[in-house]
């Protein structure tokens, strides 16, 4: 049944979690200068941060539209909530002491979590279905909390 | 039968008697209180030249007195000198083609006004003052009813003003392919450019130049016109004595076909800036601010193609876009220093927003980008600490 997909996944709070899904490739770095954006989409919004204890925050509401957040340093935060379908989310910190918190609403959305360094926190909620998320984090103490249709 | 034959000298003495001769009228008045007046009617190549030395001294303005005055004429000028305080000029040149008027005062408390309307085309004034609390009032228009010389009729207009509390005020009716430039030095200072009801296809421009501080300047271009408006306020190379300090610029373009404008202040601190275009296909505003604590601010509405950039140096700026009801609209926001504050808003169809907020020590500054309708780009990019940067689409 389709309606199985809507089982909760609550992975839960993870010390030092890396959480691997469908083709990621590895944790492999990024660029400031070619920021993984979602572009190609109808609409977009970037956002790229270099200091510290900078914060980001992207309300989104449209379809086949796209967010793409860097931020490079400590104490960063980065905020989404976006709603509608064809969603996507790509977040990359690099950096200790960094938040990352995503709520995405809507079917075939995809979210994409890059955190290295340590003492970082992830809390991503999906609610939808064709729901894809990728958390991966590098370094100690990081923490996360991932729920799809809670 | 023998025919007549013009001979060269009978040629010649024949143009000699059909010829017109040019009217020529010179007034110079030296002392106090004096008032003259002088008047042309028709002709071609007239001129009149005043000097007045002393003080009080009147051409025009006063009841009773028409000043300087030429009418239904062909390429006629007036040139006039006031060296004194309080003094007045008045010059009108009414249905008179390829008219030029040059008026010069030195002192303070002058008043110059220079009035070319009605039927006349293709005008040139200058104003030139030295001094302080003078006021230069020009007057271009073109009749509505002018026919076909409506084509060539243009108007060229320039004040050049030194010392403080000065006015200059431009107004420009019904013209094409004008011009005004206005250069003022000084303190308390304030210049006025309206261009308005012009004709299809006019190609207009207005630009003011101030140094000082405390200065105002103002713009606005109205209908029909491919018109652009430059306004600088803290001219580079000047000496510290004229920096400029909360000064302030607007321009206003309504209702053409394409416009552009630019506001260029390089000042200490706490300038405005505005520039707002409406009902205007390809439009383009720019602001440029170096300094600390200024605003700028763009509204563009019911526009298209159309782009607005904003570019601040310094701290404590904040940089405001508004793009109402128009597609494929483009704006841009620089700012390096700290507390800076840029907000942009769009709203229509394939929009794009780039908000860049860099510099040495670049903190608390705040970004914000706000869209609504669909296929729009928002992107904002800061260094620093204590930075916020916020998007919003639906």
């Amino acid at each position: 049944m389709r309606q199985s997909h809507w089982a909760a996944a609550v992975i839960g709070w993870v010390a030092a979690a890396s959480c691997h899904a469908a083709d990621l490739g590895g944790g492999e770095g990024w660029s400031l200068d070619t920021p993984d954006a979602t572009l190609d989409r109808s609409s977009s919004a970037m956002v790229v941060q270099i200091g510290r204890a900078n914060s980001a925050k992207v309300e989104q509401q449209a379809q086949g539209s796209g967010v793409a957040i860097r931020q490079s340093g400590k104490n960063q935060a980065a905020q989404v909530q976006q709603s509608g379908k064809d969603l996507s989310v790509d977040i990359a910190q690099d950096g200790s002491g960094n938040a990352v918190n995503l709520t995405q609403t809507g079917r075939h959305t995809t979210a994409t979590v890059l955190q290295d360094g340590h003492d970082n926190r992830a809390d991503v909620a999906q609610l939808g279905n064709g729901l894809r998320l990728v958390i991966t984090q590098t370094g100690d103490g990081g923490r996360v909390r991932a729920t799809q249709n809670p | 039968m023998k025919c007549f034959e013009l001979t060269p000298i009978a040629l010649a003495a024949l143009l000699l008697c059909t010829q017109a001769y040019a009217d020529t009228s010179t007034i110079t008045q030296s002392g106090q209180a004096n008032i003259a007046a002088s008047a042309q009617v028709g002709g071609t190549g007239n001129s009149i030249n005043l000097s007045q030395t002393g003080t009080g001294n009147q051409a025009g303005t006063a009841a009773g007195n028409p000043g300087i005055d030429q009418q239904s004429a062909q390429s006629s000028s007036v040139a006039a000198t006031q060296n004194g305080t309080q003094n007045t000029l008045l010059v009108q040149q009414y249905q008179t083609n390829k008219a030029t008027a040059n008026a010069q005062q030195i002192g303070t408390q002058n008043n110059a006004t220079i009035e070319q309307t009605a039927g006349s085309h293709d005008y040139q004034s200058t104003v030139l003052q030295n001094g302080f609390a003078n006021n230069a009032s020009v007057q271009a228009a073109l009749a509505a009813n002018t026919g076909a010389l409506v084509s060539l009729g243009w108007a060229n207009d320039t004040v050049d003003q030194a010392g403080n509390s000065n006015r200059a005020t431009v107004l420009q009716t019904a013209t094409i392919d004008s011009g005004y430039t206005t250069y003022q030095r000084g303190d308390n200072n304030s210049a006025t450019i309206a261009q308005s009801n012009q004709y299809g296809g006019a190609v207009n421009s207005a630009e003011i130049a101030q140094s000082g501080s405390s200065n105002t300047a103002s713009a606005f271009e109205d209908s029909n016109a491919t018109t652009s408006a430059k306004i600088h306020q803290g001219m580079s190379g000047v000496t510290a004595a004229y920096t400029t300090v909360t000064s302030s610029a607007s321009v206003d373009q309504r209702r053409n076909s394409e416009t552009s404008a630019l506001i260029d202040q390089s000042s200490t601190s706490a300038s405005t800036a505005a520039i707002t275009q409406a009902d205007s296909l390809l439009s383009s505003a720019q602001i440029l601010q170096t300094g600390s604590g200024h605003a700028a601010n763009v509204s563009q509405a019911s526009v298209q193609n159309s782009s607005a950039l904003i570019s601040q140096s310094g701290n404590a700026q904040t940089a405001t876009i508004t793009q109402a009801s128009g597609n494929q609209l483009y704006a841009n926001v620089t700012q390096s220093g700290a507390s800076d504050v840029a907000l942009v808003t769009q709203s229509g169809q394939g929009n794009s927003a780039y908000i860049t907020q860099t510099g040495w020590g670049g903190q608390n500054n705040v970004a914000t980008i706000s869209q609504s309708a669909s296929n729009y780009v928002a992107s904002v990019t800061q260094t620093g600490s204590g930075n916020t940067a916020n998007i919003n689409q639906h």
